[in-house]
């Protein structure tokens, strides 16, 4: 299953922004994701927004990446210019809606 | 007495629930709130209370109402096919193995309630109904099983990484809670029908059994009460969730 432009925005800016390949990019990444109970399919840029300030910067710092928040800093605000495509009904909306 | 109590309970709850989801997919509530609704006003509506007027299971076969029977034989598969769409459609809806699973899950059903209806109709009049439709009963209790372990097993893992988007406050905690509370009733169910599917394969009568009636009466109660708790949250529960996230997250 294809991954979310926001994921594949922040994925390429840790792969050129630290020393990670490619898979350690998107396996940090996948790691703070699941982290903040979210997946790369369907994470979108408001969500990434926050997966970016809150929970990436302790998975960077325990990978031994020195300048976490600044880093994230920077990935957050080129996320600002992502365009997340059409919103997917996520398992929240559904029960959101079911509430009435 | 205790397990007809707990079938007025179970009627009357998951009918208001049905009803209650019915008119919110009317209000535009989307495809889950179609399958959800008529999930449980098939089954607690109509499915079980023809079942039971019909009296198959009960008496023999020749003053079993055959046409009671079939109706409710049907709506149970129906509103069980429709549990199955709600639980692709609110968990996996992008998935194929999902909608495979679904597929099969449906037509299952369909073959078992008219396998059901085929075995009361053709049986000799003085055989028990209960006998005479045994092993399709036991399988149409085990896709039962099947479709609540899974909507049990989806609801519980997700709540699991709702909890934690809640925290973030990426998701309402209320939300996320009716998440919980819907994997709570796929669990109950699933345990009941289990127990039951288990007592019945021992040759156990239901009515006189003192575990199936007690089992009955409780996890009806713990699902409907899960069930209305999420679809009806009270003020006061609603305030008790948020303030319970709120010390989680302080």
């Amino acid at each position: 299953m294809s991954t979310s432009s926001a994921f594949e925005f922040v994925s390429d800016q840790l792969e050129q922004l630290t020393h990670f390949n490619r898979l350690e990019a998107r396996g940090t990444l996948r790691f703070a994701l699941k982290a903040a109970g979210l997946d790369g399919n369907a994470v979108n840029a408001a969500q990434m927004g926050v997966v970016v300030a809150r929970t990436l910067p302790q998975e960077l710092e325990s990978r031994g990446i020195g300048n976490a928040a600044a880093l994230c800093q920077t990935i957050a605000r080129g996320l600002a210019g992502i365009d997340s495509g059409p919103a997917r009904a996520s398992t929240d909306d559904v029960f959101r809606r079911l509430g009435g | 007495m205790a397990a007809l109590l707990a079938l007025a309970v179970f009627v009357v709850f998951n009918t208001a629930v049905g009803l209650r989801l019915l008119h919110t997919a009317a209000r535009g509530g989307g495809a889950a709130a179609w399958t959800c609704g008529f999930g449980f006003t098939f089954i607690g509506l109509l499915g079980h209370p023809l079942h039971t007027l019909s009296g198959a299971g009960v008496v023999p076969v020749g003053e079993v109402h055959h046409a009671l029977g079939a109706a409710g034989s049907v709506f149970i598969a129906a509103g069980l096919s429709a549990f199955f769409a709600f639980t692709l459609i609110a968990f996996r809806r992008n998935q194929v193995w999902a909608w495979i699973f679904t597929g099969i899950g449906i037509t299952l059903l369909f073959a078992t309630a008219f396998g059901q209806i085929g075995a009361l109709a053709t049986a000799p009049a003085e055989m028990p109904s209960a006998e005479a439709a045994r092993s399709w009963s036991m399988s149409l209790g085990a896709l039962s099983t099947i479709c609540y372990a899974w909507s049990g097993i989806e609801g519980i893992a997700e709540w699991l990484r709702a909890r934690r988007r809640a925290a973030l406050g990426l998701t309402d905690p209320l939300t996320a809670n009716r998440i919980l509370l819907w994997g709570l009733h796929g669990v109950c169910v699933t345990v009941l029908n289990a127990m039951l599917i288990t007592l019945s394969a021992q040759g156990v009568n239901m009515g006189e059994s003192l575990l199936a009636q007690a089992g009955t009466a409780f996890f009806s109660l713990v699902s409907c009460t899960t069930i209305t708790l999420a679809f009806f949250p009270t003020r006061a529960w609603s305030s008790w969730v948020r303030r319970s996230a709120a010390l989680a997250e302080a």
